[in-house]
């Protein structure tokens, strides 16, 4: 079988608490299947843009000159993109090579196939779930799809009872979700056992 | 303080504490550059290369090597209820990654041990941008194809959006100032770690949104890590507030909110 590989945008060293505890570094996949409005990396879309391809090997040995940091710190790695949960033969050979003593983190929206998920959970330590709204209406007036995979999804997490490993993000988003909406959204999350929780306000970028 | 600057003091602490812990001589100098950086520099990364040769040579003579989260409480993402994931040290937004053209030759020509010029670094030290903060991503235009993206003027002045500093009626914390003060008094500790060696006040700022709950707190003035994050952990335990209310309409009001440490008191 061919070793897997991907396009990366980028990879941003030394980000403290931004993406997971302690010193971690990001690692961004091309590839998304959203198209939100108020994307951050709208470079990872189509194929376009600036990017880099690497296998998961060549990642490890970029990655691996902050090793002492993350052992340090409990940090590691961030997956995230664009879809960081496309990737899953890509980050199980990461896994593989960086063994349990570095942190990976997924920063994912869980619109993928189940089969994806339930083969990452186990080689991951904390998921950053950007659920954007569980109101089926206004997340596919925001990304643009359905959210029926990120409901399955969650529901697969929560029977997995990793829950505590999640810490999801229920933003507010300009002229798409109301105050109200998000409260709706951590109601459902809370009935799903879910407790940790981030709210914040979308920055909006003038494209 | 540059952007930057903070990182590069934070990870030179990591590397004073694996020193100190295993036993390595470790003398560091003041860096002297002025403006934004990395956070990491030749000097930096060098320092790092000392270390880990020094811990291989203490492993190959049977020595134990004190490694493993040993700084690890010294950056803790936040990620509770009512927190964001920014804090004082860093501006960074979450997944966010700034695409820098020199960015991928820059890690390349590293690795072959070609140090970068310190100003042609600088123009990849960008990660920190954030958008609404400083300006408009360079390369955002670009996108708008690529998305597919119906311009369509972001409603960004509505009450539900907006963010107040003033308003009619501010938000109030349930039973008012005196329990607020009461609240964080019976919920603040001192961190152990820390009696005796600070005293002063944390500010911290976050905003109650229309249902009131706290949202996004910030360290806005910090004095130490320990007691800035033991303020942020008794912000996240506060009740909702009654919101704030602006021309007859619930509205997100920014709070600021100085708690003193006095250490007599704890």
């Amino acid at each position: 079988m061919e070793p897997p590989r991907a396009k990366v945008i980028g990879v941003a060293r030394h980000r403290l608490a931004t993406d997971g505890d302690g010193v971690t570094t990001l690692v961004a996949f091309n590839g998304c299947p959203l198209r939100c409005r108020y994307c951050l990396n709208p470079q990872s879309l189509g194929d376009g843009g600036r990017f880099k391809e690497y296998y998961p090997e060549s990642l490890y040995r970029e990655i691996r000159i902050d090793e002492l940091y993350f052992l340090a710190t409990n940090g590691g790695v961030t997956f995230g993109g664009g879809e960081p949960c496309l990737r899953p033969e890509f980050i199980r050979r990461f896994r593989e090579l960086c063994g349990d003593g570095w942190q990976i983190n997924l920063e994912t929206s869980l619109n993928v196939p189940a089969d994806n998920i339930a083969s990452l959970l186990p080689m991951v330590n904390t998921l950053i779930i950007d659920i954007k709204d569980l109101n089926p209406e206004i997340y596919r007036n925001y990304t643009g799809q359905d959210n029926s995979l990120v409901l399955s999804n969650l529901r697969l997490i929560a029977d997995s009872g990793r829950q505590s490993d999640c810490i999801v993000r229920i933003p507010l988003i300009p002229g798409h979700n109301t105050n109200a909406d998000r409260e709706n959204s951590r109601k459902a999350l809370e009935a799903l056992g879910f407790t940790r929780f981030d709210l914040f306000t979308y920055q909006i970028r003038k494209h | 303080m540059a952007r930057g600057k903070q990182t590069c003091k934070i990870l030179k602490e990591i590397r004073r504490q694996i020193a100190e812990a295993n036993g390595i001589e470790f003398a560091t100098s003041e860096c002297r550059y002025k403006g934004d950086c990395l956070g990491t520099c030749p000097k930096c990364e060098a320092e790092v290369r000392y270390l880990e040769q020094q811990l291989r040579s203490r492993s190959l003579a049977g020595k134990t090597v004190a490694l493993a989260g040993i700084s690890a409480g010294m950056i803790l993402m936040s990620g509770c209820s009512g927190t964001s994931t920014k804090n004082q040290t860093n501006d960074d937004l979450l997944g966010e990654f700034i695409e820098s053209p020199e960015m991928i030759e820059e890690v390349e020509e590293t690795e072959e041990g070609e140090m970068p010029l310190l100003e042609d670094s600088i123009s990849c030290l960008t990660p920190e941008i954030n958008g609404v903060k400083e300006g408009e991503i360079s390369n955002a235009s670009e996108f708008i194809v690529i998305q597919g993206d119906i311009a369509m003027e972001p409603e960004d002045d509505t009450d539900e959006v907006k963010i107040y500093n003033v308003v009619e009626q501010m938000p109030e914390f349930p039973g008012g100032q005196a329990a607020l003060l009461k609240f964080i008094g019976d919920n603040l500790k001192y961190p152990k770690e820390t009696v005796g060696c600070f005293q002063g006040s944390v500010r911290v700022k976050f905003y109650v949104d229309t249902l009131g709950h706290v949202c996004d707190p910030q360290i806005v003035r910090g004095l130490d890590s320990a007691l800035d994050r033991e303020v942020l952990r008794v912000v996240r335990l506060f009740p909702d507030f009654i919101p704030g209310q602006h021309e007859g309409k619930k509205v997100n009001v920014y709070m600021n909110l100085p708690i003193s440490f006095d250490p007599n008191r704890y």
